[in-house]
């Protein structure tokens, strides 16, 4: 029983990984274009590391990281600018 | 999951000890680990086993000791990220080759971060076929095992963690459910740089299943298993 509802609160719990909805971006964001952009960040990045959180750099580190990941990860520069704008929250 | 081109050597050791007769078994194990992008990646082992237990010959109680070595290969794939999704979710499969039996483990592996907790949750399937003889006929004596691990860890720091763990053992000989026993204990982990240390105690607790002595088995489970595993990774 005591299992059970550890799977059922786990289950039911929200991903770390924000989901862009207007009260946790920017101003003004364009919801679409951070939607395409974590959905880029789970599947480009994520299928060869782990996931790290926004909040783990600042916006102004943000953009070098994912620009040098570029090559490696085969991601176009409009892809990298998608998932800069999810990772720095539209800012 | 480790990151693609990513390596990692681990070493495990296990010392079960503790059943009604004396019983004392250390498997060491040896991992060499690579991250394979995609979702992926693979491990291959080397394990050494040595067991040494009671038995009984003609009302005599005399020491037996046997050694193992086998290799083994695992697969894991990432179906969900535990920080992109609600729950992580991976498969994993590790099929094994001994001198004295070979191994087939599938295993089901929930996990998930919440700020500094994680909690993971496994479910294995085990079968384990050994080569015998029944009477002048060679035959497969066949095991199967179900485990259930559930952990509930706590992050003090980048460097330091606390985990409590629990383990459900089932073993089935023949389709039937012939013993069972729940383990639960403490561990803790230590980082530093790329390498990192787990020291786990996990005692047995309770007996559902098999022939018990007080509210435990220790006819067919140990008393105590204690693992001390060390990483590398590079």
């Amino acid at each position: 029983m005591a299992v059970l509802a550890v799977v059922v609160v786990t289950i039911s719990c929200a991903p770390a990984l924000y989901i862009p909805a207007k009260d946790n971006v920017a101003p003004g964001s364009d919801l679409a274009e951070l939607q395409a952009g974590r959905q880029l960040y789970v599947n480009k990045c994520g299928g060869c590391h782990n996931l790290v959180l926004p909040e783990k750099f600042t916006a102004e580190q943000w953009p070098a990281h994912v620009v040098s990941m570029e090559e490696r990860s085969k991601i176009t520069p409009d892809e990298s600018r998608f998932i800069i704008k999810y990772l720095v929250k539209g800012k | 999951m480790l990151n693609k081109g990513q390596r990692e050597l681990e070493v495990w050791s296990t010392l079960r000890a503790g059943r009604q007769d004396y019983y004392a078994r250390i498997d060491n194990r040896t991992e060499f680990e690579i991250g394979l992008g995609k979702n992926l990646q693979t491990a291959f082992y080397l394990n050494l086993t040595s067991k040494t237990r009671t038995v009984e010959l003609n009302a005599a109680k005399l020491l037996e000791t046997e050694n193992e070595i086998s290799f083994s290969n695992e697969w894991k794939y990432k179906l969900l990220d535990p920080v992109a999704h609600p729950v992580g979710l991976a498969l994993y499969i590790e099929y094994g080759i001994g001198s004295s039996e070979y191994e087939l483990e599938g295993k089901l592996i929930l996990d998930k971060k919440m700020k500094d907790f994680t909690v993971a949750a496994n479910a294995v399937y085990e079968l384990e076929l050994k080569p015998g003889f029944d009477g002048m006929e060679k035959e497969w004596e066949k095991e199967t095992k179900n485990e259930y691990y559930l952990a509930l860890g706590y992050s003090f720091s980048p460097k330091f963690h606390l985990t409590m763990g629990n383990a459900f053992k089932n073993v089935f000989e023949g389709g039937t459910l012939n013993h069972s026993a729940l383990y639960s204990g403490l561990g803790m982990s230590g980082v530093q740089n790329n390498f990192w240390i787990n020291f786990t105690i996990l005692p047995q607790v309770a007996s559902f299943k098999g022939e018990a002595n007080s509210p435990l088995n220790l006819n067919e489970f140990e008393k105590v298993q204690i693992r001390l595993l060390f990483s590398y990774v590079f």
